[in-house]
């Protein structure tokens, strides 16, 4: 009858972060629900994750970004622009590049991955190292959009007719997708899953 | 109810089953399906195309193009694998053009900027690239559909035909491959109409078939008569009027290009059709030649023509042109062959004539100088253009023979007469000279004439014929006249014809004389006319010549036939001629006087110029005057009359007289000499002699009375000194002689010259007495004698004593007072003014106003006056007057009855 993971009596609103009591139900500030752990969580983020892996193909093999000038007509995925970068020698810019649009959205997928099946089979090592990289994807992931800023100031700023055209492509709207996918995925994931004890709920 | 549902909303037990969240991978598998479909399953048509070059290709940016349209981009360039010499490309063709682009028969090519001598195209590539075009094997999408689907191209090497615009495909035939290159453009009044698409040996291998594409649009410009020729890259054309250089466009400069032409009727023949045949013409004048040639032979002399250069004329258009030349060694004759245009083929007929024009060049004759420029040159004419073609004629070296009247003229002196030479009348060509030849006889040469007919009326028996040459200069007053006839009559000189008499025999006379010069014809023109011929002894013949006119009241009446020395009489005779009308105012007494030059004669109050007209300024003259008589007879021919030197030799007849002088003062030949101003002769001569100077005067036989024994002569030269100015019109008629006629009954011939006017009053009647001054004050010459203020006499001379202590003044009183001065006289100087100062008043006293200005001598005679002073009586002169003299009052009374 009663939930054997709630270990405490204590409930915290996810919400307004207002620590009352289990017994509740309600959060007495916030009027919302209180809940013990995230719902669907473990669900939610294995979807969500698997969505952002789907998205993660084209962003990378199609091109992101069209240019056409009078010279030249050219494709560009987000790895041909890193390749650009690193051509001309600007390793930092091709760095920063490649792990913002493609090494942290692998890594946080990665990582969600890690984290849900450490869940599944519950286990128990390091679950504090868990944490931080949680903690870790978290703050990032939100960074990874950059991209799509870039991307979105270059197609408004470069729009001077037959000299020069940028526009979009495949990628844009995938690589936007899948950031904001892994994004939400990560937020559904509730860390304190990594420290319920396996068929203890 | 579910236990679960009990529970508070935080505490439900999680939900089992497929969570809603599911649908996002669900729906992102989809999408990244559905990319994954678009770009490459459902993306277009793959082909591969084998291309030669792959220069300038890169994969994923190269462009297939299709109207300037991108339809695909090429994916992947790589080695074929089975030819290395070859580059296979594997294109992505769009999705909606894959259909047609995958059919049997498209043709793909390279576009790359094209930048030669000969061509720029592909411009746009320099930018964006080189790309790859396609022409599809059909123009309408039913007909590409359903062609066969292909995959594999293999591209080309320049651009296909456009399948749109296929234009219109011609054969050209040329002899010889010639400059004409591939893509050579095809040229319509210089807009390119086509291009030279190939070109190869000609079947039979005679010559070069150049495949000729014409633009659809243009297509209606080519008919079957159109005239397909080389370009000319550079055209010169050089004619005495001016040189013309043309340049063909840039590319056929380089590559060559075919011209096409159409002509008048060009557009009436019917069009062509598809690879129509047509031959290539090296030139558009060519087209215009006649098929067949003209064989000319020419027996001998140089004809420095050339084959394919040298131009035949008819009658100065340009009729065709040299096509070959040869040598006949067994018949040694040039052979010249000649293409004519197609229009004058038709008159080289039986009746034509050619012939052979080179540049001749003398001082006198210039004749075809327009082949300096162009070269030899054949010229035709035929006088019967309907006659009957002919293919063989002779090269003749000479012009053909003018048609017209013939007249033959004979001349002494052939002097610069060519032929070809023209005949003007009045400067109007009418005719030239034909031939010349010596005459039988050896003597002359008969010059033949040739007079174009309408010109035949400006001939009669009456015609004068004379050489003309380039340059008449008439020289006169108002200036110098060069008169000239044209350039060519500058260089050739020619015949001058004239007519003096339309009224004449109008029929031509055998043979007529040439006269060498204008002025001889003139002459023959002026001594055709009836007249008298008369002769004229003269000391000398001036300026006189043959032709110099006689004047009468100035009218030209007659003209100097000839002049000879007469041995016998050492004179000169000359012959005149006086046309009949005139004749009849010579009489007996005529005097005839030479009129060359002019008279000028000069006085105070003008300027007189005399001359008969200006021609005999400038070549001489004869007048004559013929005094009114009734009784006097004509003269007769032949009658000899004298010629005066001038009108008034002629006119007046003159005393001689001889004057001696020490100096000449200046005086020549030709000086008046003037009694009481008047002239009354002149001198003749100046000469020297041992004492001096002999001066021979004229004096006009009506003025002869004034020579006496006792008359003087001196001269009156112009003067300026302080005391004034004298004898003003000697410093413009010159130094003058001026008598003083004697009184004596005997006339003299030789006198002496005074070199100026003897003193006042010289030989009159009258008392001459000298006064003694100290000083000369004012006294000169004329300076008043005064007698009770009365003038009674004046100065005539005055000298420095022979002592030198004083001034002798002699004193000269007229006769009717001489009685008044007495041995007693007292003679006071009478100059300036006398002013007595008192308390009543002052007083001025003074002889005359005359005295005050120029001086004056009184005498006053006391009461008891003494006899009558003698000639060159002594006297003092006082510088002032006694006051007693003033009270003198003798009573005298004069003994010469004269001066009552």
């Amino acid at each position: 009858m009663t939930h054997d993971d709630l270990s405490m009596d204590k409930a915290f609103c996810l919400h307004c972060k207002h620590l009352s009591s289990a017994q509740l139900h309600i959060c007495p500030v916030c009027n919302e629900p209180l809940r013990q752990r995230k719902k669907n969580s473990i669900s939610r983020t294995w979807a969500l994750s698997l969505a952002a892996l789907c998205f993660f193909i084209p962003a990378n093999i199609f091109p992101i970004m069209k240019t056409l000038s009078i010279t030249t007509y050219e494709n560009n995925t987000i790895l041909d622009g890193v390749f650009y970068f690193y051509k001309n020698g600007e390793f930092f810019v091709g760095t920063v590049v490649f792990i913002a649009s493609i090494f942290i959205p692998a890594v946080k997928m990665l990582v969600l991955f890690f984290l849900l099946l450490s869940v599944k089979i519950g286990s128990r090592w390091r679950r504090e190292e868990k944490n931080s990289l949680y903690k870790a994807i978290h703050l990032i992931g939100r960074w990874s959009m950059l991209d799509i800023f870039v991307i979105g100031l270059m197609v408004s700023l470069v729009q001077f007719g037959e000299i020069a055209v940028v526009t979009t492509g495949y990628a844009a709207p995938s690589f936007a997708a899948m950031v904001i996918l892994t994004l939400l995925a990560t937020e559904s994931f509730d860390t304190r899953l990594l420290w319920d004890e396996k068929g203890k709920k | 109810m579910n236990e679960n549902d009990a529970l508070p909303r935080g505490l439900r037990k999680e939900e089992r089953g497929i969570s809603l969240v599911w649908v996002a991978p669900i729906v992102a598998i989809l999408i990244t399906a559905g990319i994954i479909w678009e770009s490459y399953i459902n993306a277009g048509a793959r082909i591969t195309i084998v291309i030669e070059n792959g220069e300038g290709i890169k994969d994923g940016k190269t462009a297939i193009m299709y109207k300037g349209i991108k339809i695909g981009v090429v994916e992947d360039i790589r080695i074929m694998p089975d030819d290395v010499s070859m580059l296979e490309i594997t294109a992505l063709i769009d999705k909606e053009s894959s259909d047609g682009i995958t059919r049997e028969g498209n043709q793909f090519w390279k576009v790359a900027p094209k930048v030669s001598i000969t061509e720029v195209s592909g411009l746009d590539t320099i930018i964006s690239g080189v790309y790859i075009a396609v022409m599809p094997a059909a123009n309408s999408n039913e007909e590409l559909m359903s062609r066969p689907y292909q995959d594999h191209f293999i591209a080309l090497d320049s651009p296909p035909v456009d399948i749109f615009d296929p234009g219109l495909s011609l054969i050209v035939s040329a002899a010889d491959k010639g400059d004409v290159s591939i893509g050579a453009p095809v040229l319509y009044k210089k807009q390119a109409i086509g291009i030279v698409e190939d070109k190869k040996l000609s079947t039979d291998g005679e010559g070069v078939d150049l495949y000729l594409r014409i633009q659809s649009r243009y297509a209606d410009l080519i008919h079957e008569k159109s005239v397909f020729s080389k370009m000319d890259a550079l055209q010169v054309k050089a004619s005495l009027s001016g040189l013309t250089l043309k340049m063909g466009s840039f590319t056929s400069f380089l590559s060559g290009g075919i011209n096409v032409s159409n002509t008048q009727d060009t557009f009436a023949s019917p069009k062509v059709k598809q690879k129509q045949l047509f031959s290539l013409f090296e030139s558009f004048e060519e087209s215009l030649l006649a098929e067949d040639e003209v064989h000319l032979n020419m027996k001998e002399g140089s004809h420095k023509l050339e084959a394919g250069l040298s131009k035949v004329y008819y009658r100065g258009v340009e009729a065709g042109l040299v096509s070959a030349l040869a040598y006949d060694l067994t018949k040694e004759e040039t052979q010249v062959q000649l293409k004519l245009h197609k229009e004058f083929r038709v008159l080289a007929n039986k009746k034509a004539y050619f012939w052979l024009v080179e540049p001749k060049i003398g001082f006198d004759h210039v004749e075809g100088l327009d082949t300096i420029i162009r070269g030899n040159y054949i010229n035709f004419t035929t006088s019967d253009t309907k006659a009957k073609p002919k293919r063989a004629f002779t090269l003749n070296d000479k012009k053909p023979q003018r048609e017209g009247v013939q007249v033959l003229l004979h001349a002494r002196n052939l002097d610069n007469i060519q032929e070809e030479m023209g005949v003007f009348y009045h400067g109007l060509e009418i005719g030239l000279v034909s031939s010349y030849a010596i005459s039988k006889e050896k003597q002359s040469f008969i010059i033949e004439l040739v007079i174009e007919p309408q010109y035949r009326k400006l001939l009669n028996a009456s015609s004068l014929f004379c050489h003309k040459s380039g340059f008449e200069l008439k020289a006169g007053l108002d200036g110098v006249e060069l008169k000239s006839g044209s350039l060519e009559t500058i260089v050739r000189g020619g015949i001058a014809i004239e007519t003096p008499n339309f009224q004449a025999d109008a029929r031509l006379k055998k043979s007529y004389k040439l006269y060498g010069s204008d002025a001889e014809l003139r002459k023959a023109e002026y001594l055709s006319k009836k007249g008298i011929f008369l002769s004229l002894i003269a000391d000398k013949l001036g300026s006189l010549k043959e032709g110099s006119p006689l004047y009468y009241k100035q009218i030209r009446v007659g003209e100097v036939v000839s002049y000879k020395w007469n041995t016998q009489t050492k004179n000169v005779l000359i012959d005149i001629f006086i046309i009949d009308e005139y004749a009849n105012e010579i009489h007996e007494d005529t005097l005839f006087y030479n009129a060359s030059g002019l008279n000028a004669s000069f006085s105070l109050s003008g300027l007189e110029i005399n001359m008969e007209s200006l021609e005999t300024i400038m070549s001489g003259g004869i007048s004559f005057y013929t005094p009114v008589s009734l009784e006097a007879k004509t003269a007769r021919n032949h009658e000899q009359f004298p010629l005066y030197g001038s009108k008034d030799a002629a006119m007046n007849q003159y005393k001689d007289v001889t004057l001696y002088a020490k100096d000449s003062y200046g005086l020549i030949a030709g000086n008046t000499v003037m009694y009481k101003s008047v002239a009354v002769g002149h001198i003749e001569s100046v000469s020297l002699n041992k004492e001096g100077v002999a001066l021979h005067l004229k004096i006009n036989s009506r003025h002869a009375d004034l020579i006496k024994e006792d008359t003087l002569f001196w001269s009156e030269v112009f003067e300026v000194s302080l005391q004034g100015v004298k004898n003003f019109s000697a410093a413009l008629k010159g130094t003058y002689i001026v008598i003083e006629p004697g009184n004596s009954g005997n006339k003299g011939e030789y006198f002496h010259l005074m070199p100026k006017k003897p003193v006042a009053h010289f030989k009159e009647k009258g008392l001459r007495v000298v006064v003694q001054a100290q000083r000369l004050g004012g006294i000169q010459e004329n300076t008043p004698l005064y007698y009770r203020q009365l003038r009674i006499g004046s100065v005539s001379q005055y000298r420095l004593s022979d002592d030198a202590t004083g001034v002798d003044i002699e004193v000269f009183v007229e006769p009717c007072y001489a009685h008044l001065v007495r041995a007693n006289s007292y003679f006071y100087n009478a100059s300036g003014i006398s002013v007595d100062l008192s308390l009543s008043g002052a007083k001025i006293e003074t002889e005359s106003l005359e005295s005050i200005l120029t001086g004056g001598i009184g005498v006053a005679t006391p009461d008891d006056a003494a006899e009558q002073a003698k000639d060159s009586q002594l006297f003092v002169l006082h510088d002032e007057i006694d006051k007693k003299a003033l009270k003198w009052a003798p009573k005298l009374y004069s003994s010469d009855p004269m001066c009552e």
